[in-house]
């Protein structure tokens, strides 16, 4: 019997990441020698796609957002990619956009992602509610995240059970009251908090860090736990120390 | 990168461009609105199709506006 290593990071937003949290975040990899190596989505921005994007908005393009999103992947290299609202607005554009140009280029654009994943061997799921990853030993269920409430570890439990993802930018953990044990950990973020303008005016921001989860599990029975790394000030605290 | 996506990309990045045109000169369309005039007659045709069509017309000088070119 023996554990794994996993690292789990998310919502880097492409041309918004935080550099100095994606070079922390790497070193730590460096480190830790992660088993799996688990994004939990929002990979991309993808602002000019946003129903309702000004024409401002959309001239700024998304080359470099995307370029940045690919990127992070090869520097990161994640076995497993849930992808999260923003990376779907190209799906969702690629399927349902009023504009038949924009559509078209869209579905090209999210089947060249689809191969680029699999140029990568990034085993992926689409943003959808009954969509998730699970490492091959089992253990939590990966997925980007839906719920954002105060309290969303919990509020993901409710939903998926033991799980770990992103989306809420908020590092969160609840230990289920269950005769199974068992918890949820929802992960900070590793995009620049401050250019992330749209939350500006949400006191939700206020919780907002930059961080990411990392853990070991169980290769016989899927047995897990995790610990948060999380930037406070300029100083990365994990509970192995100050790194 | 593959050059796949390279070219969706430049083709996405052209596509809102033209979204984001603030305000069309007179005799101006979208590749868009060709389509959508083509759809209104009942013709369905893919932007890649669209694009060797204005191509073809382009070259003829038959290119005008979709509600006065016939399209």
């Amino acid at each position: 019997m023996a554990y794994k290593k996993f690292l789990a990071a998310a919502d880097n937003h492409g041309g918004l990441v935080c550099k100095a949290s994606k070079k922390k975040l790497l070193e730590f990899a460096d480190v830790w020698k992660p088993h799996h190596r688990i994004h939990l989505g929002d990979n991309w921005d993808l602002s000019p796609l946003r129903r309702g994007a000004s024409s401002e908005e959309r001239a700024d393009g998304i080359s470099d957002d995307y370029q940045c999103g690919l990127e992070f992947l090869d520097a990161f290299r994640p076995n497993f990619l849930t992808l999260g609202n923003h990376d779907d607005r190209l799906w969702q554009h690629s399927t349902s956009c009023s504009d038949g140009m924009l559509r078209e280029h869209c579905a090209k654009l999210a089947q060249a992602s689809e191969d680029e994943f699999k140029k990568r061997k990034i085993a992926w799921v689409p943003y959808h509610v009954s969509k998730y990853l699970q490492m091959p030993e089992g253990g939590p269920k990966l997925i980007h995240g839906f719920r954002a409430t105060m309290y969303p570890a919990k509020a993901t439990f409710e939903n998926w059970g033991p799980s770990i993802c992103g989306h809420v930018h908020k590092p969160d953990v609840f230990t289920a009251r269950h005769i199974d044990g068992q918890a949820s950990f929802t992960v900070g973020c590793l995009a620049d908090i401050d250019a992330l303008s749209y939350a500006d005016r949400t006191p939700a921001k206020l919780a907002w860090r930059n961080g990411w989860l990392y853990g070991i599990i169980n290769d016989k029975s899927g047995a897990w736990q995790a610990w948060h790394v999380i930037r406070e000030g300029n100083t990365w605290i994990s509970p192995m120390g100050i790194l | 990168m593959k050059k796949k996506t390279t070219a969706a990309i430049n083709s996405l990045e052209y596509a809102l461009s033209q979204l984001s045109t603030a305000q069309k000169r007179e005799d101006e369309f979208t590749i868009d609105e060709f389509i959508q005039s083509l759809a209104a007659k009942g013709e369905w045709i893919t932007a890649s199709s669209t694009t060797s069509r204005l191509n073809t017309l382009l070259t003829k000088g038959l290119l005008t506006r979709p509600d006065s070119a016939g399209a």
